[in-house]
């Protein structure tokens, strides 16, 4: 039994994926991917550029259309339900677009109308940015001034705004200073302990090992080993994915960055 | 979902300072236009009733003199004005306002404002409707060449692509929002209506209501076209600043270019004659053939002779019971009257042939389309001044057959020697215009119509295509 089998057993995956298949003009991207991610669980996906981490991640958002296979969120094919099953998902990328002319309260009154939660008061919405670390006088400030981690702050706010159940954050600590990244882990801690399901893509092995109930590790699109950071010291983490970042010669798919 | 798009699209707005200095100085612009076209219309038709009265008076007051004498001496046929002219006065400036009605000549039209005009005018006049063909559609593209670029630019797309956004979405709530900005022009057009409502509507145009309703209808269709292409264009391409290129030359060629391109080819294509020489001519034929010394004007006057002793049954026009050179000269109306058709048909034929050379450039410009249809429905188009200069010519020729009548029944063997006075010049009949009904107008411009309504389908349908597309290239970049 592996350790996704092992997860899913006895209760429904917020995300999964079964046999996933993606192919760009031949060029294989992800191959008979298997995931699955419970409520209160955080995958990591760890791989090399062009490794299929944002291709999964793009395609459980249904931004594109799988070869063959299937994504799924909340129990929703993701190809049948587009709608429906991005009002369960929040997505933080790694740079966190905003308005800049607009200040971080009314981006996220924005995105969170967008995904239908259009009925806050500014208090709610006030409350959101507080608890994702920013505070009222800087939600009033024009985003143009923002660090990078006050635009991930304000990315969590709007997730924790729309009131998601599924996570997926495609390198979301890169590029942050220390403190940022710390404060990016705290959340991601709570978002988890809250019951949310967490995809996160990265290339952070330390953060994987801090933040991951599993590491899935991904080479040339296929997700060659599962690891249980706890059963695991750290370091043996990093030997196992070195090792098969050694072997992997592969070049990088089109379309499928990261 | 799309009332938030509209919401920050007009808080972006809000705060683009380029924006509002773009819509005040249009906003301006409007109004003064229309502050300017409304007392343009007022001098004018101030002057025409003015210049009616004297007329009247004048013709009246002339004392004893000659029916013939005084068909040339005769009156004028002054145009009256619409008060939808206020909005788009068309070709009224360049067309002539009045027309002087004297026996054996039709004459062109006179009093055209552009030759009273300093050369900047005749570039542009300021009016309501040239304001809104050229600055609403600028405007409409500095609104929206930013819509789907900027956001991709930004990477914003993506994340409106991950709340579940569907791509028509954010299209019309683009599109609304930048409509929304186009339609705080709105008030310098209600001025305009307000003050042509409160302008005397000297022509009674049939179907006013209508007419407005079209107006206000293709010119949303027209800035809605632009809208519509500025947002296709900004989904297609991969910066904003080509898509500002690209649309600013578009709007150049529409608005600028192809409308002088247009008019210059059909001018080439279809020459009109020389005002001199047409005049020259149609004189030569209609009033020499009939009264110059040729063999043939010689016998046309023989056969008029002969046949009018042979109506009355006399062998001699002195026998005759009414007076020879009255009818002689109504025989030579009825001869000319037949030459002025044919050469007036030809002249118009020529207007006609260049206007559809115009229209069929507006196939590449929808300012042309808009611009027929506007002048069209505001009662100032080429086609209302045909139906003005034909109602009056139909009237030069009532009314110099009553003042033939006159010599023919009272006139004797005095001739020209014979006096009418004010008792009867008090009687004669002023010249009173009707319109062409709202359908004859529309049966005009359909074709134009369905180019416009061509135009905003295509514009309509390249940003629903582009959006689409936009989110198709977002997902595998």
């Amino acid at each position: 039994m592996s350790l996704t089998d092992e997860f899913t057993s006895g209760q429904q995956a917020m995300l999964q994926t079964t046999n996933l298949r993606k192919t760009f003009d031949g060029v294989v991207a992800l191959e008979g991917l298997n995931i699955s991610v419970k409520p209160g669980e955080t995958l990591c996906l760890l791989g090399a550029n062009g490794a299929g981490k944002t291709t999964t991640i793009n395609l459980l958002l249904g931004f594109l259309e799988p070869t063959s296979g299937e994504a799924f969120v909340n129990g929703r094919n993701v190809a049948e339900e587009p709608v429906e099953t991005k009002r369960d998902l929040a997505y933080i990328p790694e740079q966190v677009a905003l308005y800049p002319s607009l200040s971080g309260l009314e981006n996220l009154k924005y995105f969170a109308a967008l995904a239908g939660q259009d009925s806050y008061s500014d208090a709610d919405l006030y409350a959101f940015i507080e608890r994702s670390g920013l505070s009222k006088e800087q939600a009033d400030r024009s985003v143009s001034a923002y660090s990078k981690g006050m635009r991930q702050k304000i990315g969590v706010a709007t997730a924790l705004a729309k009131q998601a159940k599924a996570f997926l954050l495609d390198e979301p600590l890169s590029g942050l200073d220390p403190s940022a990244a710390n404060e990016f882990a705290r959340l991601a801690g709570e978002l988890r302990a809250s019951g949310a399901a967490i995809l996160m893509a990265t290339h952070d092995i330390f953060r994987a090992t801090e933040l991951a109930s599993r590491i899935g590790i991904m080479k040339a699109g296929q997700l060659v080993e599962e690891l249980d950071p706890q059963a695991l010291h750290g370091k043996e983490i990093e030997a196992i994915y070195l090792n098969h970042m050694r072997t992997d010669h592969a070049a990088p798919a089109k379309g499928a960055a990261a | 979902m799309i009332k938030a798009i509209i919401w920050k699209e007009l808080l972006q707005y809000r705060r683009d300072g380029r924006i509002l200095a773009v819509l005040l100085i249009t906003l301006a612009l409007g109004f003064a236009a229309t502050l300017n076209s409304w007392s343009t219309v007022e001098t004018q038709q101030r002057e025409r009733q003015a210049a009616v009265a004297s007329d009247r008076a004048t013709w009246d007051n002339q004392g004893k003199k000659n029916p013939h004498s005084a068909a040339h001496f005769s009156r004028y046929a002054f145009q009256p004005t619409s008060s939808l002219s206020v909005f788009d006065p068309g070709l009224k400036d360049y067309m002539g306002s009045a027309i002087w009605l004297e026996a054996h000549y039709r004459d062109p039209a006179t009093l055209r404002s552009v030759e009273d005009a300093v050369e900047i005018q005749r570039f542009a006049r300021l009016t309501p409707a040239w304001i809104l063909q050229v600055f609403a559609p600028l405007l409409a593209i500095l609104l929206a060449f930013a819509g789907i670029a900027a956001e991709r630019e930004r990477g914003t797309l993506r994340q409106i692509m991950s709340s579940g956004v569907p791509p028509q979405h954010l299209f019309v709530g683009k599109a609304i929002a930048a409509l929304c900005i186009v339609g705080l022009l709105a008030p310098s057009v209600i001025a305009a209506v307000a003050l042509a409502a409160n302008t005397h509507d000297e022509v009674g145009l049939p179907g006013t209501g209508g007419r407005l309703a079209g107006i206000v209808l293709s010119y949303i269709l027209y800035i809605g076209a632009f809208t519509f292409a500025a947002i296709g264009i900004s989904a297609r391409v991969a910066k904003s600043k080509t898509a500002l290129v690209v649309l600013v030359g578009f709007w150049a060629a529409s608005v600028v270019f192809v409308p002088r391109l247009a008019s210059d080819v059909g001018s080439a294509l279809s020459p009109a004659p020389s005002a001199a020489d047409f005049q020259a001519r149609m004189s030569d034929d209609a009033s020499g053939a009939f009264w110059g010394g040729s063999e043939e004007a010689q016998q046309r006057r023989a056969d008029v002779e002969a046949n009018v002793l042979k109506q009355y049954g006399v062998d001699k026009i002195e026998d005759l019971p009414i007076n020879y050179d009255g009818y002689l000269l109504q025989e030579s109306e009825e001869f000319a009257n037949g030459v002025f058709d044919r050469y007036y048909d030809e002249l118009w034929g020529t207007y006609e042939a260049q206007s559809d050379i115009v229209r069929l450039f507006s196939i590449v410009s929808p300012t042309l389309a808009l611009s027929n249809i506007s002048s069209a429905l505001a009662g100032s188009d080429l086609f209302a001044h045909r139906h003005f200069a034909d109602s009056a010519e139909l009237f030069r020729r009532d009314f110099v057959k009553l003042l033939n009548e006159e010599m023919i029944q009272k006139g004797g063997q005095d001739g020209y020697g014979y006096m009418a006075d004010n008792d009867f010049w008090q009687t004669n009949p002023d010249f009173t215009y009707t319109p062409p009904p709202l359908g004859a107008v529309m049966s005009n411009i359909w074709v134009d119509i369905l180019v416009l309504l061509g135009w905003t389908f295509a514009a309509l349908l390249l940003a629903f295509r582009g959006v689409r597309f936009s989110f198709k290239q977002e997902a595998v970049a």
